[in-house]
């Protein structure tokens, strides 16, 4: 192999902020968990006729208090909620890395992760807060506040995933060299909408809930927002650090470096996890392909508490081999933060490694899953400078790992250096009104608009009934793929692709379903439907395509201010750092109703890795 | 009965989004889950939402709709039984 210290850019982590409702000080929030606190308590509403949810709820004055002192000149402004509860943990995590962050502000990427964002103003029949709801306007407004707004601000919606989803893209973005550093913000406002689709589904707990135990009964939803500043270093300047008075002779350093990420599919269900872990196992495997090697210190697992996800992941740990690394879940503790989570979860396990400590498992009690974890309801003692492992699983059935290390030398061999060429090959474009073009060349069609998708559906796919209950972004997503791999030779049946990825970006992403849900929960008609909840996640596209397709690959939703085929060939290139991955579905998708939509779909290939 | 089997099988249909579908393809005795129809569990959560929106019926989880879901013929006699609208 060529000598990669020359020219190896790894990923530190600078600072961290957290906001949650035991507290926006990572010291204590970490010694609260610890102690067995859960913010996990009822609250009445306002969240429907149904009666209280146990959930775990950010106080509004709180928050209200520390974006005023945090961004005194934005106080006057119209911040929503969530854009506050976001900017707090950033003005945080900006703050801690102040000393060490030497990233000009002119490269420093802002990326938001969330999947609900401003959901909370959505209101039936009320076009009021329109021009508020699409998560880019979000995120360029934070960005905006905290100054970081000279590189386009990006979104991860990935579901349940999209905080680990984030950090792989930050990692790959600083690492070959399209900013110095990323702040990744994670956050989710809880609101009517989300707690009534996960209602829909049966999924909720009305207690606590229990991870990986034999009577858990579901979630509980949360809130919280979290931020790291994510820097470029290089190994150079870490061997003068660790030379220092910070440093120690076991090679580790004080600097926690983000050394591998990988996002899967499981190519199996939008909304049930894999039976076999199948996406969680590739994940998995993608960042610890020595298994259990004697240095990890913990898995930081989902651990929803629903039944589905925890013996899926614990069949996933068992397949790559680290059932014995002790592993916890803080749904417990915060519930399930959704955007924040990812974010929020790796934070608190790096803190507890840091401390040679795996962060207890609140409301854990008999072990449920067939297959054992180490998990434990008390504080584990985690293997000393031992690396970190976060897990993530989430509807549009993706999956996302992160492994983070002091040890320098495990990120220079982890860390990508450089992404492989991409050719463009077969383009595709269609539009409500315009039609459809296949490289260039028009096909002849009788219809328009909704109906044209599914004209194209009915002539020249496969048979594929589910298309009639994808909502309208999903159906232009669907045939858009469809027309992309036209005449290409399916795989045998049952057989899994991993050479292919999909990257969808959006502007307003699920917005058609979001109002469509929104219709569902008025008060004299409250019959939320989880049929139209699962396709208020804007990356269930992405799980649709991969599911008819069997690409069990890398899948990722990005939103973006504006359609930007640069930036988009980039996001799609970034799906490449996967050796696996010869080619790239790169959708961009603008469905923001019924009847005006437009896809610009191109299939790029890999020259050679 | 044959009456409210054929109003299940249209609202079915209309609930699932099973376009290709009419009444007529529908079995009332055949298993609504597993092969046959291809429902998944969204659908089955669906159809306890329908269940509550058309009959006024609250079924508390997916295992209880698993029951009540056997067949459309095993749907209507549960409706005949237990609706309150």
């Amino acid at each position: 192999m060529e000598n990669k210290m020359g020219h190896t850019r790894l990923v530190a982590l600078a600072g961290a902020g957290i906001v949650t409702p035991l507290g926006s000080d990572t010291d204590g929030v970490y010694d609260a968990l610890c102690a067995g606190r859960t913010a996990l308590a009822p609250h009445a509403g306002p969240y429907g006729p149904d009666g209280p949810v146990v959930l775990s709820r950010l106080s509004r004055p709180d928050v209200e208090a520390a974006f005023a002192a945090a961004w005194p000149a934005a106080a006057d402004g119209d911040s929503t909620f969530f854009e506050k509860m976001a900017l707090v943990a950033v003005g945080q995590a900006l703050r801690q890395a102040a000393a060490t962050l030497t990233a000009q502000p002119e490269r420093t990427l802002l990326i938001l992760s969330s999947t609900k964002g401003n959901t909370a103003l959505l209101r039936a029949g009320d076009g009021a807060d329109d021009a508020r709801l699409p998560l880019p306007e979000s995120a360029r407004r934070i960005a905006h506040i905290a100054g970081l707004d000279a590189m386009t601000p990006l979104v991860v919606s990935d579901a349940c995933i999209s905080g680990v989803a984030a950090q792989v893209l930050a990692q790959r973005l600083i690492a070959t060299g399209y900013c110095d550093a990323a702040v990744v913000v994670g956050a989710d406002e809880q609101s009517a909408f989300i707690i009534n689709g996960f209602r829909a589904f049966k999924a909720l707990a009305d207690a606590p809930c229990r991870p990986f135990s034999a009577d858990r009964t579901g979630l509980n939803p949360g809130e919280a927002a979290a931020a790291m500043v994510l820097q470029v270093t290089t190994p150079e300047a870490l061997a003068t650090n660790n030379g220092g008075e910070d440093g120690d002779k076991s090679g580790c350093g004080r600097l926690w470096l983000l050394a591998a990420g990988a996002l899967t599919n499981d190519a199996n269900h939008i909304s049930g996890p894999s039976r076999t872990g199948e996406g969680s196992f590739r994940a998995l495997t993608a960042v610890c392909p020595g298994g259990d090697d004697g240095t990890l210190a913990m898995l930081s697992l989902h651990g929803t508490a629903t039944l589905y996800n925890d013996d899926m992941e614990a069949q996933a740990v068992h397949r790559a081999g680290l059932q014995n690394i002790p592993a916890c879940s803080l749904k417990g503790t915060f519930g399930h933060t959704m955007g924040a989570a990812g974010v929020l979860e790796t934070l608190l396990a790096l803190h507890g490694a840091e401390r040679g400590c795996v962060p207890p498992t609140q409301g854990f009690t008999t072990p449920g899953t067939p297959l054992p974890l180490r998990v434990a309801a008390s504080v584990q003692p985690a293997r000393p400078d031992g690396d970190v492992i976060k897990l993530m699983s989430g509807f549009g059935g993706c999956n996302g790992a992160v492994r983070w290390t002091r040890r320098p030398d495990v990120a220079v061999a982890t860390t990508p250096t450089s992404l492989p060429a991409l050719t463009a090959g077969r383009r595709v474009e269609i539009d409500s009104n315009g039609g459809v073009t296949i490289d260039g060349t028009p096909l002849t069609l009788t219809t328009r608009g909704r109906d044209m998708l599914t004209e194209i559906y009915r002539s020249r796919a496969t048979a594929y009934p589910k298309f009639y209950k994808m909502d309208i972004l999903c159906r232009l997503g669907f045939i858009a793929a469809e027309l992309l791999t036209e005449g290409e030779t399916a795989p045998a049946d049952g057989t899994l692709r991993n050479d292919r990825a999909i990257v969808v970006c959006s502007h307003s992403g699920s917005i058609a379903s979001d109002r469509q849900f929104c219709h569902t929960i008025v008060p004299d008609h409250f019959f939320p439907s989880p049929a139209v909840f699962v396709y208020t996640l804007p990356n269930i596209v992405t799980g649709e395509v991969a599911i008819r397709h069997r690409y069990v690959a890398e899948t990722a939703c990005y939103l973006l201010p504006q359609r930007d085929d640069t930036l988009m060939r980039r996001l799609a290139h970034t799906a490449c750092a996967e050796r696996t991955v010869s080619s790239v579905m790169a959708l961009w998708l603008e469905a923001p109703d019924d009847t005006h939509f437009h896809a610009s779909a191109t299939l790029y290939h890999v020259d050679t890795h | 009965m044959d009456e409210l089997i054929e109003e299940l099988k249209a609202s079915i249909i209309e609930a699932l989004n099973l376009e290709d579908l009419t009444p007529a393809d529908i079995d009332a005795d055949a298993p609504l889950f597993g092969e046959g129809l291809g429902l998944d569990s969204i659908d089955a959560l669906e159809l306890i939402v329908l269940m509550e929106r058309q009959y006024g019926i609250r079924l508390k989880d997916a295992a209880a709709g698993r029951q009540v879901f056997q067949s459309v013929r095993v749907m209507a006699e549960y409706v005949m039984a237990h609706r309150t609208k």
